[in-house]
């Protein structure tokens, strides 16, 4: 195979060589086919390198055909035969200076496309004369050429100190696609934020019309910049920029709805109006037939539903799944479903909700209930929805009665008022079936908390107690029998017994120590214990949404990148120059504010040493996965412990405040609990499975003043 | 950077291995490929979102027929923009090569790096128009393996003048016979529930053109929207006035002139392109109606009874009506009977009972009836979904929508007069993303 491989380069070379010489009209066609046969091997990755110096013999073609495949296969290994690429910077010059635009232009191209770092001194004067180049062909390729020189060596860029005549080629240049490469240009070497003055941004907005569509996304971006002095201004950008949202092209659409919010920002009553235009258009590109155009305009509209929900409230059909919908699409719209729902609809997105519970996708089928549940749980008066989210146990399927046993527990704790709705349909849950961990703990903890349930219940629980794999049920059936305990001391005294023996011999760190604590409570003093470990049960008023505003705010900022379709910001993944726009956002999240401990004065305070000793822990385990990253993905850990959520329980007070989607899923963090009994906990979880209040393991102890 | 659309592009076929792959810029690393393949196509986590975040890079990609199409970049790049290009760039394939597929990708190489080279440089999107391209592009496309090889150079020193002004036509065009063709083609979505209830209805309509017009023609385009004709001082009272809920246009439309007088006037690129495309909700006329009833008798045995109506005028007929009721995965056989018209088979494949009608007028109403045979499965307790049934039909002269052309003027230097023909279609939602479904449930 090498051999053969061997003697094929060899027939190459040799006709190559043979070639190499003719001028001849006739060989044109046989010099073709050559290129064309080499390019094809390069392309399925067998190694042509060798043939370098004959390829380059044979430049002096005057055929474009020919020599557009040579340049091609020139740029493609000049990087790794700097010297023998010195050969072809002769051919290449001489090249520029052609009769032709369109060999110029294509000289040109791959001239500042070799990244050859010491012949780029080779690269700089074509480039300059390419910019002042009478054919447009030729200065739009040119002025890229300063962006690709600007990537190698930006001092050499700087040497040149041409940034002035590229601002004028921006605001000047007769041909649209030159003036919106220089603007590239301008943007990779000054960045945005430089661009965004009046002084620039008016000229442009005069030639708008001229870009194609994928320039004035650029364009739209610059403007998206531009911070208005007065208001006048906004309107006539607005009134400038108008027709754009009747483009056809997707990201041209999202880009001047970029605009108009941003713009608008400062004036709450013309930013809702804009919201109310951009709708039309929005909803339009939703449906588009193909599914990745349309993915990217539901996941910005998802943004702008959790940002003013209220507004979409009358659209609400626009968000019923099709049976077809890819299941990332469905996800959203399900989200955005819930975010509408208010009284006059509610009724209808439930019963549409209800149908997608039968979907043949799991996850999706799950989503379903939880977000009938997460209606019931803001819905003021929700007797009939939560009637509806019962009825799903009666289905039988288990990942429906897991998913609805976790959205009742969640219910159970807002809103007391349904408990006896509650208590009647956990009592027809089978309760062997349910083996998820979640669904299971918070089955178990459902059981420890409606104390009419039977306490036997807990027998057969107790007996597997040893190979339950999931550390979260045991610890929940360990609290569940303490309850159970208090209310009925002599029947589940046993029960408690073989709870605590077990839960002390558990290798879990964490079960094996509040099975400790709580034996050492209870032998303590069984009233103080009761005090502490079945306070009166305080209903949540709110949970701690995954999106919270501030997350919403920071992702709006970056409306139209790809941080709304991860839902992360832009300083999670991309690298630090490609997103200057997040520096503001953290810096302002890092002003220590404890408003947790404020809220909620009833929580230990937490201690500095131990948010120091936490953030210490994170940092370790939060080998960032791009090196490069170091400077902005390391604040995401400081916003770590920024305690602006709020709302929290005592327990999780750390855990909580975290944003564990923004850590790597291997990391791990300590959660410390210093607890006023002297027992001191400590436990460390992946990041990934740390929970956020709204399903906070620990609900079930508080610690009052009074202990 | 953030408007930089890819550092890279790779076509990589099913099983992931690359097909064809340009750079552009050297920020992201090589074996990019790899990582989709294992981490993409190989992993067991089917989220199935086209953008997904690997090693510090960004891969956005979509698929069409055998290949897949990855854009890589670092930044965080405008993601709408990216997954438009990827779509343009298929398209733009498509043009040049017919289908767009693993072995037309491999029968091609020289064209798609002489295309790559030209539509983005340094990752920034330059042109993608055609039109335009053709200029530049010396090879040509090769179509199927018997088609001639050669590669045929355009004379660039001749064309190579314009670019700028119109950047959508070039100069200098020349039909004997000038035609314009002009197609409505409405696709209605329907979502309705068992009963009969509509959940969810709306009107995707698209305005196609195809023009062989001489020159440099102006176009203007009248319709019985409310926007124009309220403009135009109030419509005749024998029309009826179209509520549109949202337009967009090509880019050859004049949007200024749309928005300030509120005619759609444009210079049209050479061939066929989509002028514009809306969206109805209001007044919607639903071309079929479904009362299906489907009984699950037992474990074994499931009644179906389908009632189908068309609701169009009857001197106009659909085409190529089909109905899929789906069915259970055990089906053994089914028993059907049709009343009206249409043959029925049951299709194990899809799942489903087959009912297609070659020709159906309107006003009629058609009947389907069958008894179910079901393997009795023990064990297995998950309940039938009782997926929604899907219809596929054609309605020529109609437009579901009721929008019709009032005027189509050309306007020329030349002064020719140019042929119009002009067509209306309402077809179901299938290929525009949307269905035509009725639950059963």
């Amino acid at each position: 195979m090498g051999d053969k491989k061997g003697n094929e380069l060899g027939d190459l070379k040799t006709q190559l060589r043979n070639l190499a010489g003719s001028q001849l009209k006739e060989n044109t066609q046989a010099k073709r086919d050559l290129f064309k046969k080499i390019i094809s091997y390069m392309t399925i990755s067998i190694d042509v390198a060798p043939l370098f110096s004959e390829m380059i013999m044979a430049t002096t073609t005057t055929d474009i055909a020919t020599k557009k495949m040579l340049y091609h296969y020139i740029t493609h290994h000049a990087n790794s035969n700097p010297e023998l690429a010195l050969l072809c910077i002769n051919t290449l010059q001489k090249d520029c200076c052609d009769v032709d635009p369109t060999i110029r232009g294509l000289a040109l191209r791959s001239l500042s496309s070799l990244r050859v770092s010491n012949l780029l001194e080779y690269v700089t004067e074509p480039i300059q004369r390419g910019l002042q180049d009478k054919h447009p062909y030729v200065r739009r390729t040119a002025v890229l050429g300063l962006a690709k020189l600007n990537a190698m060596n930006p001092e050499m860029v700087s040497d040149l100190d041409i940034m002035g005549s590229v601002r004028a080629m921006v605001l000047n240049d007769p041909d649209a696609q030159v003036s919106a490469n220089a603007l590239t240009v301008l943007t990779e070497v000054e960045g945005y934020e430089a661009l965004a003055v009046e002084s620039f941004v008016t000229p442009i907005l005069k030639r708008l019309k001229s870009y194609n569509e994928w320039s004035l996304a650029l364009v739209l971006e610059v403007l998206a910049r531009y911070k208005v002095t007065k208001s006048s201004e906004i309107y006539d950008i607005m009134q400038n920029l108008e027709d754009r949202l009747q483009h056809a092209n997707s990201a041209v659409v999202l880009a001047t709805v970029r605009v108009f919010l941003l713009l608008t920002l400062p004036l709450p009553e013309v930013h809702q109006q804009v919201y109310e235009r951009i709708k039309a258009p929005l909803l339009t590109l939703i449906s588009s037939a193909i599914n990745e155009i349309a993915y990217p305009v539901v996941a910005h509209l998802h943004l702008l539903v959790l940002r003013a929900p209220i507004l979409f409230a009358t659209d609400f059909k626009y968000f019923y799944c099709k049976y077809n919908d890819p299941s990332y699409i469905k996800k959203l719209k399900l989200e955005m479903l819930t975010a509408v729902a208010d009284s006059n609809n509610m009724y209808d997105i439930v019963t549409e909700l209800s149908e997608y519970v039968a979907d043949v996708d799991v996850p999706i089928a799950r989503s379903s209930v939880h977000a009938v549940g997460q209606i019931a749980l803001e819905a003021p008066d929700s007797d009939n929805i939560v009637e509806r989210l019962l009825l799903f146990l009666e289905l039988g399927q288990e990942h429906i009665t897991a998913e609805t046993l976790i959205m009742m527990k969640d219910l159970l704790r807002k809103c007391p008022q349904h408990k006896p709705a509650i208590t009647q349909a956990l009592s027809f849950v089978n309760h062997s079936v349910v083996q998820e961990p979640a669904a299971k703990a918070a089955m178990v903890w459902l059981i420890g908390e409606l104390s009419t349930e039977d306490p036997y219940v807990l027998e057969d629980l107790i007996e597997t107690f040893a190979d339950e794999e999931s550390p979260d049920v045991r610890l929940e059936l360990l609290t569940a029998c303490v309850k159970h305990f208090f209310l009925r001391p002599p029947e589940t005294q046993k029960l408690l017994g073989a709870a605590l023996a077990a839960g002390c011999r558990d290798s879990h760190v964490a079960v094996h120590d509040r099975a400790i604590m709580y034996y050492r409570l209870l032998k303590h003093d069984v009233r103080k214990a009761q005090l502490i470990i079945c306070p009166e049960t305080v209903s949540v008023s709110t949970f701690t949404e995954t999106h919270s505003s501030d997350e919403i705010e920071q992702l709006f900022q970056q409306f139209n990148s790809l941080s709304v379709l991860y839902r992360h910001p832009g300083f999670a993944f991309a690298s630090p120059e490609a997103s200057p726009v997040t520096v503001a956002g953290p810096a302002e999240d890092r002003t220590p504010a404890p408003a947790a401990v404020q809220e909620a004065p009833a929580q230990p305070p937490v201690q500095p040493a131990m948010e120091a000793d936490l953030l210490g822990d994170l940092l370790r385990n939060d080998p960032p996965a791009d090196t490069d990253a170091s400077g902005r993905v390391q604040r995401a850990p400081v916003r770590l412990e920024s305690p602006s959520k709020g709302r929290i329980c005592a327990t999780c007070a750390l855990a909580a405040v975290a944003h564990p989607h923004l850590l790597p899923h291997d990391s791990r963090m300590t959660i410390h609990h210093e607890l006023p009994g002297g027992v001191f906990l400590a436990y460390s979880r992946p990041a990934a499975a740390v929970p956020h209040a709204s399903d906070c393991q620990h609900r079930c102890f508080r610690w009052p003043d009074a202990v | 950077m953030a408007h930089v659309a890819a550092s890279a592009i790779y076509f990589l076929n099913l099983r992931g291995e690359i097909i064809v792959h340009r750079m552009y810029r050297d920020d992201v690393g090589r074996n990019l490929a790899d990582a989709f393949r294992t981490q993409i196509l190989q992993s067991k986590e089917q989220t199935g979102t086209p953008v997904r975040y690997l090693g510090s890079c960004s891969f956005v990609y979509t698929r069409y027929n055998n290949v897949y199409v990855l854009a890589v970049t670092k930044s965080n790049a405008n993601a709408a923009l990216a997954f438009k290009f990827l779509n343009e760039l298929i398209t733009l394939f498509k043009s040049y090569f017919g289908e767009f597929m693993e072995e037309s990708l491999r029968n091609n190489f020289v064209l798609i790096y002489e295309l790559l080279d030209e539509i983005m440089d340094f990752g920034y999107p330059q042109i993608l128009t055609p039109e335009i391209l053709k200029l530049y592009i010396t090879q040509q496309g090769v179509k199927s393996e018997s088609a001639d090889k050669g590669a045929e150079v355009v004379d660039n020193k001749a064309t190579l003048q314009v670019t700028g002004a119109v950047g959508h036509r070039r100069e200098g065009i020349y039909y004997k016979k000038n035609q314009v063709y002009l197609d409505i083609v409405e696709n209605v979505n329907l979502l309705m529930s068992a009963k009969g209830t509509v959940l969810r209805s709306d009107c995707a309509g698209k305005i196609l053109m195809k023009c062989f017009l001489s020159g440099m023609p102006d176009l203007k385009l009248g319709l019985n929207d409310k926007l124009t004709v309220e403009k135009e001082g109030g419509a005749r009272n024998d029309n009826k006035i179209i509520e549109l809920d949202d337009v967009t246009f090509h880019q050859c439309v004049n949007l200024g002139r749309f928005s300030t007088d509120k005619t759609v006037s444009f210079v049209p690129p050479d061939g066929e392109f989509e002028l514009m495309r809306y969206r109805i909700t209001e007044g919607v006329h639903l071309p079929f109606r479904v009362l299906p009833i489907i009984k699950e008798l037992g474990r074994t045995r499931l009644e179906v009874n389908v009632k189908l109506k068309s609701a169009f005028e009857p001197k106009y007929h659909a085409l190529g009506v089909i109905v899929r009721i789906p069915v259970p995965k055990h089906t053994v056989k089914a028993n059907i009977q049709v009343r009206g018209g249409g043959k029925a088979k049951y299709d194990a494949a899809q799942n489903c009972l087959v009912w297609k009608i070659k020709r159906c007028a309107g006003k009629k109403e058609l009947h389907l009836e069958a008894e179910v045979e079901l393997v009795s499965t023990t064990g297995e307790k998950k309940a039938w979904s009782r997926p929604p049934i899907n219809l596929e039909f054609q309605v020529p002269m109609i437009t579901a929508s009721g929008l019709r052309v009032r005027f189509l003027k050309v306007w020329e230097k030349g002064g020719y007069k140019a042929i119009k023909w002009i067509r209306t279609l309402t077809k179901s939602g299938g290929d525009s993303g949307g269905q035509y479904e009725i639950r059963c449930n």
